[in-house]
């Protein structure tokens, strides 16, 4: 399943907040945001059948944040995804044991759409946000709720609450004709707790730990074989750091995760960025990313048929042992009010990068490039 | 995850050991855009729906939790 | 989870002592004006006259919503024994001069670019205004700024001229 949790981008909303809670935004702000996603094909050598083609993603999001009276503000985020390409149905073992794939042949085309309205007030010390989230696509319905709340204390630090719920519907398309399951129900709950620390007057240290539960169909509808828990936890710890440093008229923001799931999975997650302002106006950021997970304790190199439906297996890249690489740069521009942002990433993955990789490379792992383009306006 | 607890705490109480007290008017460098937890929210938000979407792992980068719909 | 509530709770209750307080004689302070031909600033020579003291930083959000109601309270005053001053914290001069080249500014502009005034008033927060008496006393502090916050200084302001007048 390619399907996105809105959930996730609209509660990105509560982690924008400035280091203090109880204080609202002074000033409208209207961003729209291009972005072009798309993935590398596959080897011919390692597709069995169907397309070597794979996913591309055009997104378009906009997004106003404005204050309300004197204690209030607004966030309001829509976006459109444009898809297309062929996903993995199944892995097989090739005659050397090498897995290889079987690909959807026909490129699938879908088109997502998403609304995040968010509500915050800000009290002297405190501030409490509501947030309401829909996505609709052909297959896959959700609709989420989020509620977050900050507690400033002794001016010196920030405590964090989230709650957040989403309840999902799937109907697979096609259904009938490829014996998948017709219709699905997925709820999320997902309970967080933040800390954030000024260290000194150039420095301060964000940590967050979020447990999320998940219940009902968590499988893949689209694979040949694919039968996962009906029940998931998931434990996320993470700490962020940002220094500044004078001499080189800089910031340095270090970031690392540490994540373990109910399937087995664990991963860290690491990532540097540098925010280098060249002048008033200029700004370049280069950055890092290095990703690796454990694979699924049911996680399979290629698909057994032999085994009953209701015993747990799945031969998803994205279960397997594997790390990742991400390299990529930002420019921001600013005049007067205005700001032009610019990016491009690259990212590449491997089983040989990781720190507890699957036995062999899974061929659908990817690699793709991710390029955005931003236009921002505070008035 | 008992090991995990432990590490947050002494990482938090090492944190607020080293601490010094930073006066209101002392705040210029923290009130940098650069040096907010975000810097921009809608390229997080794009980068998070990505490897939410393409990785196994989710959740912990910001305060109010999420969840993924990808697997 | 207990202990990590524990670790919250004694930062809670760590806030540094306040010491300057409502009713309390306003510290003495020599600023250099941020503004040029104008002399530097001291609060003895606002004795006599209700003064509304602002200390703000050109880093500050709320700031850019109190300068504009600052200049229009000024205009309110100017035929009445009021005096506005805006203190600078900021560290670099050209900082505070671009904020102040945002705005109209008609009022005094100090800068005090060691934070040793802000010190002696134990300013809270940014912003932080004070309302200082016409014998120099502190009569009302306020810290952050939102809409609809000049209201209530007006009314302050209102009062103390009353007052003097009887």
């Amino acid at each position: 399943m390619k399907k996105i949790d809105p959930l996730l981008a609209l509660t990105t909303a509560a982690l924008s907040l400035p280091v203090f809670a109880g204080n609202p935004p002074t000033e409208k702000e209207i961003s729209l945001r291009a972005s072009s996603y798309k993935e590398d094909d596959i080897s011919k050598t390692s597709v069995l059948s169907g397309s070597p083609e794979r996913y591309k993603i055009d997104k378009t999001h906009f997004r106003l944040l404005t204050p309300i009276g004197s204690n209030w503000s607004t966030e309001i985020n829509t976006s459109q995804e444009v898809m297309s390409g062929a996903s993995p149905w199944g892995t097989f073992s090739g005659s050397d044991e090498q897995p290889s794939l079987i690909m959807s042949g026909a490129t699938i085309k879908d088109k997502r759409t998403e609304v995040g309205v968010s509500i915050t007030n800000y009290q002297d010390n405190a501030s409490y946000g509501v947030t309401l989230g829909t996505s609709h696509e052909d297959d896959y319905k959700s609709r989420s709720i989020g509620l977050s709340a900050g507690w400033d204390l002794n001016n010196m630090s920030t405590l964090g609450i989230g709650f957040s719920f989403s309840d999902d519907d799937i109907e697979p398309t096609d259904a009938k004709k490829f014996g998948r399951i017709q219709q699905a129900k997925k709820q999320t709950r997902s309970f967080s707790v933040s800390w954030t620390q000024i260290i000194n007057a150039n420095s301060l240290l964000f940590s967050g730990l979020t447990y999320t539960n998940k219940e009902g169909f968590l499988s893949d509808p689209y694979k040949l074989r694919d039968t996962r828990p009906d029940k998931k936890s998931e434990w996320a710890a993470s700490l962020k750091y940002r220094i500044f440093i004078d001499s080189k008229n800089a910031a340095l923001h270090l970031n690392y995760r540490l994540y373990n799931d109910g399937f087995g999975i664990n991963s860290h997650t690491v990532n540097a960025e540098w925010h280098q302002n060249i002048s008033l106006r200029w700004k370049i950021s280069p950055r890092i990313r290095y990703y690796s997970q454990s694979q699924a304790d049911f996680y399979l190199d290629a698909d057994d048929f032999s085994l009953p439906k209701t015993v747990n297996q799945s031969s998803d890249h994205r279960l397997s042992g594997y790390g990742a690489i991400t390299a990529g740069i930002q420019a921001n521009y600013e005049l007067s009010g205005w700001k032009i942002k610019v990016g491009f990433d690259r990212y590449i993955s491997d089983n040989h990068y990781g720190h507890d990789s699957s036995r062999y490379s899974h061929p659908a792992l990817l690699d793709f490039n991710l390029t955005s383009l931003g236009i921002e306006y505070k008035f | 995850m008992n090991y995990l607890k432990q590490l947050i705490l002494s990482c938090a109480t090492v944190v607020v050991m080293g601490c010094e007290t930073v006066a209101p008017w002392d705040r210029e460098v923290l009130a940098r855009p650069e040096m907010q937890l975000s810097t921009d929210p809608m390229g997080d938000a794009l980068f998070e729906q990505v490897y939410l979407s393409k990785e196994a792992s989710a959740g912990g980068y910001k305060t109010a939790g999420g969840g993924c719909g990808c697997n | 989870m207990k202990r990590f509530l524990l670790v919250a709770l004694l930062l809670a209750n760590a806030n540094y002592a306040r010491s300057l307080g409502v009713g309390e004689t306003a510290p003495e302070f020599e600023l250099p004006s941020l503004l040029p031909d104008r002399e530097d600033l001291t609060i003895s020579k606002t004795r006599g006259i209700i003064t509304y003291l602002d200390f703000w930083a050109s880093w500050c959000g709320p700031c850019n919503i109190s300068f504009p109601e600052m200049i229009e309270l000024k205009d309110e005053f100017k035929n009445q024994p009021v005096e506005v001053i805006a203190i600078s914290v900021d560290k670099k001069r050209e900082l505070a001069r671009r904020f102040l080249g945002r705005h109209r500014i008609n009022f005094k502009v100090a800068i005090d670019v060691t934070g040793n005034t802000a010190e002696a008033f134990d300013v809270p927060g940014m912003p932080t205004s004070f309302i200082i008496d016409s014998k120099g006393k502190i009569y009302s502090e306020h810290e952050g700024f939102r809409k609809g916050d000049m209201k209530k200084i007006r009314e302050k302001i209102k009062t103390l001229l009353i007052a003097d007048q009887t």
